[in-house]
């Protein structure tokens, strides 16, 4: 696959406005943008504090001690690069899709199978925020997880790393129930930093594996941000079908009158998003639905800017 | 107390049924179709969970509601009613009316019976009966005239229809068939198997001589056992004389010629009535100059009367020859029908004979010498001015212009004829011609007897060898009463003995007696007569040639009469042949006519009654419904002559039956009863079978048909309002912030 496939010209026009920052302070090995949770070794700086018992002589200022025989530390902050991973699900519920084409997508039509699926477009998005993240000298890895985590790059912002993220994002195949606790524990076992945690997922799953998930990223200090992808479909359910339905992830046949049960659905459906909300806002993350149907750049442009408003100490 | 019932319990029963048809729909809707993939399988497990409750009821409130639907409307047309729970009153029944409209039925009634006809009266009483049955009942109608037909094939629910078909039928002047419209009753009855039904007749008739005549005991009503109930109108009581005039003939007066008045003899009889009457005897015809009229008496106890009317005619030309024709008709009576009769009479215009003989040079030079055909041509135009045309053939030159242009040939030499001349003569005597054939007078051997008797189906064995007699014989003094000849039967007994035959030809005719016209002393036939199956005309055979070595006619008195009577006599029947019976479908052997029009007695064309249709083979193609005159036309309208259309007396006589005669003439055909008018039942303690009860206390059809709508409009609503058609946004449109591109965030809370 093409990298344009993933980075439509008109994706990358809407994105390019905007830095992408880590809303939590984030742990970098390289200098950066990002600000650091270590302060006083880095060149900006940030307050004073009155000194205690304890702290560090080294960092008393002592222009300030001579002006006001006070004992004030001088604080600093330190910028430091990204650590951005990008977790795409590749379960078999990821391959339900009603797109046909793809239409303002640099002109490419379907990927992987003829319809374009919430894993095409999980994809997409997923390769917008690592370009975004290597534009900006972040290191970014790519994880693809399904029952576990099944692929991932290694976590580099070096020339030539791009190639490794779009041949992963690629190549594998798109099936089996999600275990994102799991592909998470995974994800936390290889030593990550404290960095940025891009979880790309339609999160058909039970919210107790989310939340799981969320409190270990929670607890290791990572900044998370949710991307919901979900097909058109189903967000509509306009389907007038009295039809068995059969689920992609080997779920029991279900008799349904799509008719009569359609407001149910929504009604479930709504409820859902709500919950999932609810729940990311608990953990102070980040969460944007994507619609198969819709362009993948507004989605994220928003987010970003909405975080960038946040960062800046606006909004709420 | 009240009970539901059903006018039609089977209708109710298919009702029933029918709800099954929606049941049948809902399961096969319920089949598998492909199944579609789908991602959100736990949301909409969930959303199955939630509505399989609700949507289970809302499944089985459309099913109940549709059935309902169904099984109102099959109710509905069932005709449900309320009714007093009586013996009967659960079964349906049907009716079978059997109504006379036969030509007796025209009777006029006393004014104790209404005044009005016979057949007035049933169609009352008819109608009582049909007004009383219930709404499920079923009714058919048979008229009882010729030829008996059922307005429909099975009985019918529609009793308003039937009513009307009572009103819109009228009494005809045909024959009554009680039996044939008792089997096509039986048939209505047998087709109405359900079990439980009652079936019914009704004979609405005066029950007339005319109508029952000498009938038979019926047989028993329906093919499957059940009992059929029947029940017939009181006879209407007899009031009023009944004079018929059963026959009028042309009379043949010898002598007389062409141009001379016709005399009829007109026959009336009494019907009805003991007393002395006195009636007014009428002729009117479309060639006579006035209706001629005539006081005609009968005697206390007199049965019969015939008078003798001499009519005048205007100047015959061709056209008025085609229209020659009476209708004779006395003072109204009781029974109109039979007031009057039609009869065609025989044309004016001179006979025209054809004698076929060998020619011969030395004729008249010797009396012994003349031949066969010479004596006949005398005979036949003995002096100035002749009646008779008479035209002289050689057999040689015998063929159809010959035939075309005769009334009569006579053929005195048969053995010198043809297999085709032969044919030829059957054809002619087949269109009315008569064909007179006598022995060849110079042959021992007649070898023509064989032709002869294949040609016109002769019955008769025949010699084909003269026989010598001993002595002569005289022909007998008494004649066998022949119906040819019977203008000369007073001079026969005078005439005939002069007559002696020395030589004859033996035939046998005992086959068929009435075929000898004369006979000789012995016992042989002289002169027979013979008229071939569907020919208008007659063959004549002498056993003796006309001549005077075989016999001395040609020098007797009897000679000129014989002739001269026996070729008009001929000509005279084939124009007779010219009368039909109502009812039937004549075969009108005149060419080229393709309709026959009904015409008053003056021969006037009768505006509204219509034409008479005669088909391709001659037959007309329905039956004559009315007495009276009907004019042949061709298919240029141009008359082609006169058509007769009698009816018999003992059709519409009046005379009363014996009711007891009725009850056993109705005693095996089912369960009898008298019924009164109206249909109200009479008679000394007998059922009441056919006098309905009002069963019917309120029908709930058009309740059930506003339910069945009412449930139809509810059935709409709600299966609309089930199908879910109409649409949310779904979850996009729901969330108003979630415009198209804009995607749905949610940030966490501190930053």
């Amino acid at each position: 696959m093409r990298a344009e496939q993933y980075l439509a010209p008109e994706t990358l026009a809407q994105l390019g406005p905007f830095e992408l920052r880590a809303k939590r302070i984030a742990e970098g090995v390289m200098s950066g943008m990002h600000r650091s949770p270590y302060q006083g070794l880095a060149v900006e700086f940030a307050e004073h504090r009155q000194y205690v018992a304890g702290d560090p002589v080294r960092h008393i200022d002592w222009k300030v001690f001579g002006r006001s025989d006070k004992l004030y530390l001088k604080r600093f902050q330190q910028e430091t690069n990204l650590d951005i991973h990008v977790m795409v699900d590749s379960s078999g519920s990821m391959r339900f899709g009603t797109l046909g084409s793809k239409e303002g997508w640099g002109g490419t039509q379907t990927g992987r199978a003829a319809r374009w699926t919430k894993f095409d477009h999980a994809t997409a998005a997923a390769a917008a925020m690592a370009f975004l993240g290597l534009s900006q000298r972040d290191r970014v890895s790519t994880e693809m997880f399904g029952p576990k985590l099944i692929a991932a790059t290694r976590c580099s912002n070096s020339q030539g790393h791009w190639r490794a993220i779009v041949q992963c994002l690629a190549t594998h195949a798109v099936d089996g129930k999600a275990d994102l606790p799991r592909a998470v524990d995974e994800l936390l076992s290889r030593g990550t930093h404290r960095s940025l945690v891009v979880i790309i997922s339609d999160f058909l799953m039970p919210h107790q594996q989310v939340r799981d998930s969320l409190a270990r990223l929670r607890h290791r200090g990572h900044d998370v941000i949710l991307v919901r992808v979900l097909d058109r479909e189903e967000l509509r359910f306009e389907l007038d079908e009295n039809a068995p339905f059969e689920g992609l992830e080997g779920e029991a046949m279900l008799e349904v009158d799509a008719r009569s049960v359609r407001q149910a659905y929504l009604d479930v459906l709504a409820e859902d998003e709500k919950a999932l909300e609810r729940l990311v806002r608990g953990f102070g993350f980040d969460l944007v639905r994507l619609d198969t149907h819709d362009s993948v750049g507004p989605a994220l442009a928003a987010l970003l800017s909405r975080r960038e408003t946040l960062l800046r100490g606006g909004g709420s | 107390m009240s009970a539901l019932s059903f006018a039609s319990p089977g209708l109710a029963v298919a009702a029933g049924v029918a709800v099954a048809v929606p049941i049948a729909i809902h399961l096969l809707l319920r089949r598998r179709r492909s199944p579609v993939e789908w991602a959100a399988m736990d949301l909409l497990r969930e959303a199955l969970r939630r509505v399989d409750r609700k949507r289970r009821v809302e499944r089985w409130l459309l099913l109940a509601v549709r059935c309902l639907v169904v099984a109102c409307a099959g109710f509905a047309i069932a005709a449900p009613f309320i009714g007093t729970a009586s013996a009967g009153i659960r079964s349906a029944r049907t009716l079978v009316v059997v109504i006379d409209d036969s030509a007796a039925s025209n009777e006029r009634l006393g004014t104790e019976d209404g005044g009005g006809t016979a057949f007035e009266r049933s169609v009352a009483a008819a109608k009582a009966a049909i007004e009383a049955l219930a709404p499920g009942d079923r009714v058919a109608l048979v008229p009882m005239s010729h030829p008996a037909s059922v307005s429909r094939d099975s009985a019918s629910l529609d009793h308003r229809g039937a009513l009307q078909r009572l009103t819109s039928m009228g009494a005809t002047e045909s024959v009554c068939d009680i039996p044939a419209a008792m089997e096509a009753a039986s048939t209505v009855l047998s087709n109405e198997e359900s079990a439980g039904t009652q079936r019914e007749i009704l004979l609405a008739s005066a029950f007339r001589a005319g109508s029952v005549g000498a009938m038979p005991p019926l047989p028993k009503m329906g093919n499957d056992g059940a009992e059929v109930s029947i029940a017939a109108t009181n006879p209407p009581a007899a009031q009023g004389a009944n004079l018929q005039v059963t026959g009028v003939e042309a009379e043949r007066l010898a002598g007389t010629g062409p141009d001379a008045p016709a005399s009829l003899r007109i026959t009336v009889r009494r019907d009805r009535g003991d007393g002395p009457l006195r009636t007014t005897v009428r002729v009117a015809g479309p060639t006579m100059t006035a209706p001629v009229e005539r006081a005609l008496e009968l005697g206390a106890g007199e049965r019969e009367r015939s008078t003798s009317v001499t009519i005048t005619e205007r100047p015959a030309d061709p056209a008025s020859t085609l229209r020659r024709a009476v209708v004779v008709s006395i003072s109204p009576d009781a029974q109109p029908v039979d007031d009057a009769r039609a009869t065609v009479l025989p044309p004016t215009d001179r006979l025209r004979v054809a004698v076929v003989d060998r020619r011969s040079f030395d004729a008249a030079s010797a009396l012994d010498r003349l031949p066969a055909g010479d004596w006949v041509a005398r005979a036949l135009a003995p002096g100035e001015p002749a009646t008779i045309d008479v035209t002289q053939v050689d057999p040689v030159a015998l063929d159809a212009r010959t035939a075309a242009v005769s009334d009569a040939i006579v053929i005195a030499e048969p053995q010198l004829l043809n297999a085709g001349q032969w044919a030829m003569l059957a054809s002619f005597v087949a269109r009315g011609g008569m064909v007179a054939v006598l022995p060849a007078a110079r042959e021992r051997v007649q070898a023509w007897t064989g032709q002869f008797g294949t040609t016109f189906a002769i019955p008769w064995k025949m010699g084909i060898e003269a026989r010598e007699r001993a002595q002569p014989t005289a022909l007998a003094g008494e004649q066998p009463g022949s119906s040819y000849l019977a203008a000369l039967s007073g001079e026969l007994p005078q005439l005939a003995p002069a007559v002696d035959v020395f030589r004859s030809v033996d035939v046998d005719a005992s086959v068929d007696p009435g075929a000898v016209q004369l006979t000789l002393q012995d016992g042989t036939a002289f002169l027979l007569s013979w008229r071939p199956a569907n020919a208008r005309g007659t063959v004549m055979l002498f056993t003796s040639a006309i001549d005077l070595g075989w016999t001395t006619l040609p020098l007797k008195p009897l000679m000129v009469p014989l002739w001269q009577e026996m070729v008009a006599e001929g000509r005279r029947r084939a124009s007779t042949a010219q009368v039909a019976s109502v009812g039937s479908q004549p075969e009108i052997d005149r060419q080229g006519v393709v309709e026959l029009r009904p015409v008053s007695p003056d021969g006037a064309s009768m505006p509204g009654v219509r034409t008479v249709p005669v088909g391709a083979g001659g037959r007309t193609s329905m039956p004559l419904e009315r007495g009276g005159l009907l004019e042949m036309l061709d298919s240029g309208g141009r008359p082609q002559g006169m058509l007769a259309a009698v009816i018999d007396g003992s059709v519409t006589s009046v005379a009363p039956t014996d009711q007891d005669r009725v009850r056993g003439w109705l005693a095996f055909a089912g369960t009898f009863t008298w019924v009164g008018d109206a249909g109200s039942t009479t008679g000394s303690g007998e059922s009441t079978a056919t006098a309905p009860a009002a069963r019917s206390n309120g029908s709930l059809a058009p309740a059930l048909f506003a339910a069945a709508l009412l449930f139809a409009v509810v059935e709409a609503f709600l299966a609309r309002r089930f199908s879910h058609a109409v649409k949310s946004g779904g979850i996009l449109r729901n969330q108003a912030h979630q415009a198209h591109d804009v995607p749905r965030i949610a940030s966490g809370g501190s930053r």
